[in-house]
């Protein structure tokens, strides 16, 4: 089935009530699952990787593992914060050394239970919520212009929901043309 | 954090290669660990890659799947 044709969302304020009301329909499934790994991708992408841990396909990464859900952050910068407390806040512009102290803040999110996820329909804002009260936030820029999605996941179903740029949103196969 | 440059250069020659999905997703985490090899680019000196690199990794990425 052609998931995209069905959920590929254009800007409306209709459909960002749908937005936020079908995202964690879509994600109730990852709700309960533990962080196993945070990474980072070319691009210093942040990636947190949950459910089942298997090599990656590829030869020369075989040693790898990945989520059977992964999330990747794009180049959307993120907040990390445990109750009322900031860890770090991190931006485009940040410097190596901020951005490599900013990598070794969130691993503090890697073997935590996430307990829910949740969107706001007006600022696409996204809050993933661990136990010990370990928050994720991604802050997206809805006049960003670089056509990059604010966030992905990759899920079991070998399905990827992408949301952003603006208020743009999908769930398609990942065998699907982008 | 996540640099739109470098993840746009990717997500552009992902397209031109047809590395969609899974294999998009792959190839940015080969790219990097190009770089954690020392197989780095010339762009400077974090060893980031020029689109033309970026291309002939494409390429090294595809052939090593055998495609």
């Amino acid at each position: 089935m052609t998931v995209a044709s069905v959920l590929k969302t254009p800007l409306g304020s209709q459909n960002n009530h749908n937005l936020e009301k079908i995202i964690p329909v879509i994600t109730q499934s990852l709700i309960g699952e533990i962080c196993h790994q945070v990474s980072f991708s070319y691009g210093d992408e942040l990636k947190l990787h949950f459910g089942e841990m298997t090599p990656y396909d590829h030869p020369k990464l075989a040693h790898l593992l990945k989520g059977s859900w992964r999330f990747g952050a794009r180049a959307t910068p993120w907040i990390v914060k445990q109750g009322d407390r900031v860890l770090v806040v991190t931006s485009e512009s940040d410097t190596d050394e901020e951005t490599e102290n900013a990598k070794v803040i969130v691993k503090q999110l890697e073997h935590k239970k996430l307990v829910d996820l949740t969107v706001d329909a007006e600022t696409i804002h996204l809050i993933l919520s661990f136990e010990d009260s370990y928050q994720l936030i991604l802050e997206p820029d809805l006049q960003d212009d670089s056509g990059l999605a604010h966030w992905e996941l990759f899920m079991p179903t070998e399905q990827i929901l992408e949301v952003g740029p603006g208020y743009f949103w999908s769930c398609k196969s990942i065998h699907e043309p982008c | 954090m996540g640099k739109k440059r470098d993840i746009q250069q990717i997500n552009a020659i992902a397209n031109e290669f047809h590395l969609r999905g899974e294999l998009r997703d792959s190839f940015g985490e080969f790219i990097e660990e190009q770089k954690n090899l020392g197989y780095g680019g010339s762009l400077n000196a974090k060893r980031d890659f020029t689109y033309k690199e970026l291309r002939q990794k494409a390429k090294e990425f595809l052939e090593d799947r055998g495609l």
